[in-house]
């Protein structure tokens, strides 16, 4: 929202970003490529979970379901349907709109930490309802996506999901690389465009003054579960790019983990920045994936107690996560060198919650 | 225009059958000491508190049937006794969210970022207009939080200007000024008044301002009207006096 340093800045920024995504497929092998495609589906969810979270102040922690059922819908519309594989996140958003709509409907009379465990509660439940419709699920052991193509194996009409590079040179993990790099880039001009409108504005404003946003005419209830219908749709385009990476839907991969892992990330990268989501999904990939691994096998159990541990030191020495940390320092440099005071610290978006001006006209107001 | 509001805390009446009217382009102030129910009064204008009996009629319609965020569009802005900036955007940002009832776009039309890139520009001239106009342009692209009460006083009176409101409610927009300051700031408001085409109500504590640029008082004190009329006859009423000085003892 507000100008984070410099333009030239931010386009230097903004080429090697674009460079450094562009080379990755040709630095690593396939499972580590394919390892960012993942990555690149949890930061889709975590994008739209910080729409929610971060822009609007409203807590999930359910969008792990969310994720899930986004998924579930594209494996069951390719397998049972027979559509297309790149319609399926449209159809994942549509559904996930629907279900975070039903979702965030509590959340106009509750808020906080109440909200949470409804989520949670959500997040929670979501494995067992896979199981209840086992029938269109495959329960727990899973479903594989399957497709018509000409030319499978033996001679039959369906096979496993494959992402056949139509590029000569460009093989087939760099080429699905390429498509969820795509996808992922136009989810998060999505959330930018959102965030810098009118309807961003008022997000922000509900966030950290409910009584000023409703008073200059934004319908509080309205623009609450339009967010969490919008956040969990987009959650869902990630669910969808998971389903259709893997070729199969578990429901072991959406329990209550995910949707921690969700929140981690937001908050490690920075609630209610833009990139945060995807720096945050980077960074505890990076943990999860390429770090703890590695640890000797003495350590290997730790890993969840060491991220934890990283997390409060994180917590203590940029609240405000790695981007919004980032923004803080450029403002308050620019604030320098303009010869102003820095303004503290500078709010900008980064405090889900609100600081600062509560509506106290609602409180005991004595008045002076 | 106000009939006969009643408010009740639990067994606290905030307000007790007040009833009061303003006309149209008039410049009103509503005063009384501490607790005398005047933001709550606001706070029932704005649909913030239900009251529990009474009306309140704005242009002939009754305000109190209408959800708090139809206020604003009614043409009906304030400001808050504390503060109630939005500290996560910048200060442009503020004045532009004053405009909400005022401009248009969702979610959808967001997302595609193009039609609603004429209004966004419009929308943001404005707010510039309004921040010149008072003194803050300046400020514009400034966060709101680590600037001096003052100016976030200011701020919220650009924000309510940017609703285009017909009638304007400001809850003490005097404080935290000097004596100096609190001067320019009255002249502003009547000029700002006759600029924008405004019926203002004003209240505040610092009755110099309120002398000189008020051409109606209503005084309250515990819930209650205890006087209206011109500022020269409310000055002398003695149910005034000994309100006034029954509050500071
Ligand atoms: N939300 C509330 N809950 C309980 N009492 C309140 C509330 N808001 C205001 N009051 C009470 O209503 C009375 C009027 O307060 P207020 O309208 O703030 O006075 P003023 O603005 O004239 O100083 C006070 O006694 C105050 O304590
Ligand atoms: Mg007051």
């Amino acid at each position: 929202m507000t100008s984070t340093g410099p333009r030239w800045v931010r386009y230097a920024s903004g080429a090697v970003m674009a460079v450094v995504l562009v080379a990755l497929p040709f630095m690593f092998p396939a499972f580590r490529v394919n390892q960012f495609v993942t990555w690149m589906c949890l930061a889709v969810a975590a994008a739209g979970l910080n729409l929610l979270t971060g822009f609007n102040g409203q807590i999930s922690v359910g969008h792990g379901a969310l994720y899930g059922l986004g998924a579930y819908t594209a494996a069951i519309l390719v397998t049972d349907s027979g559509w297309p594989m790149l319609a399926t996140p449209v159809a994942a958003a549509a559904v996930c709109f629907v279900a975070g709509v039903v979702i965030g409907l509590p959340a106009l009379r509750i808020k906080g930490l109440y909200l949470a465990l409804v989520t949670l509660a959500v997040a929670t439940l979501f494995p067992a309802l896979v199981e209840q419709f086992s029938s269109l699920t495959g329960g727990s052991s899973g479903l594989s996506l399957v497709v018509p193509q000409d030319d499978c194996p033996r001679g039959r009409p369906e096979c496993p999901v494959r992402w056949e590079s139509p590029i000569d040179g460009l093989a087939s993990d760099q080429w699905r690389y390429f498509v969820f790099l795509a996808v992922t880039v136009v989810m998060f001009i999505v959330v930018a465009n959102i965030v810098r409108s009118r309807t961003g504005r008022s997000l922000v404003a509900i966030r950290d003054n409910e009584v000023a946003a409703e008073a200059s005419g934004v319908n509080v209830s309205r623009a609450k579960i339009l967010t969490f219908g919008t956040s969990a749709a987009i959650a869902g385009v990630g669910g969808a790019m998971l389903a259709l990476n893997n070729g199969r839907v578990n429901p072991t991969s959406f329990t209550l983990l995910v949707s921690i892992y969700l929140l981690v990330a937001v908050v490690v990268g920075g609630a209610a920045t833009i990139v945060g989501p995807a720096v945050g999904t980077v960074v505890a990939g990076l943990f999860n994936d390429v770090i703890a691994p590695e640890l000797p096998g003495r350590f290997e159990n730790a890993a969840p107690v060491i991220l934890g541990v990283l997390l409060v030191i994180q917590m203590l020495l940029a609240p405000n996560g790695i981007v919004g940390q980032i923004r803080d320092l450029q403002a308050r440099i620019a604030a320098r060198r303009h010869g102003g005071d820095p303004g503290g610290q500078t709010g900008h978006l980064a405090t889900p919650g609100g600081t600062g001006t509560e509506p106290e006209d609602l409180g005991s107001a004595s008045g002076t | 225009m106000v009939d006969n509001v009643g408010v009740h805390f639990g067994g606290v009446s905030a307000l007790d059958g007040l009833s009061f009217s303003i006309e149209e382009g008039q410049l009103a102030a509503l005063i009384g000491p501490n607790g005398a129910g005047k933001t709550t009064l606001f706070n029932v204008v704005s649909r913030i508190y239900e009251a529990s009996e009474g009306a309140v009629t704005f242009d002939g319609r009754d305000l109190l049937a209408m959800p708090a965020h139809s206020i604003a569009e009614l043409g009906v802005g304030r400001t808050f006794q504390n503060l109630a900036l939005v500290p996560g955007l910048t200060v442009l940002e503020n004045v532009m969210v004053g405009a909400h009832s005022r401009s248009s776009g969702g979610f959808w039309s967001a997302i595609l970022r193009f039609p609603q890139a004429a209004e966004e520009r419009r929308v943001a001239t404005r707010a510039h207009e309004i921040l010149e106009r008072l003194s803050l342009d300046h400020l514009a692209g400034r966060p709101c939080a680590g600037l001096p009460y003052g100016t976030l006083k200011r701020i919220e009176f650009a924000r309510a200007l940017a609703g285009k409101p017909r009638l304007l409610m400001l809850d003490e927009p005097a404080s935290g000024l000097t004596h100096g300051e609190v001067d320019e700031l009255g002249a502003l408001i009547r000029q700002i008044r006759d600029e924008f085409d405004l019926t203002v109500l004003l209240v505040e504590h610092h009755m110099s301002m309120v002398m000189a640029i008020s051409e109606k008082i209503v005084v309250m004190d515990l819930g209650t009207k205890i006087a209206e009329g011109d500022p020269a006859a409310v000055r002398d009423d003695p149910a005034v006096i000994s309100a006034y000085l029954g509050a500071s003892t």
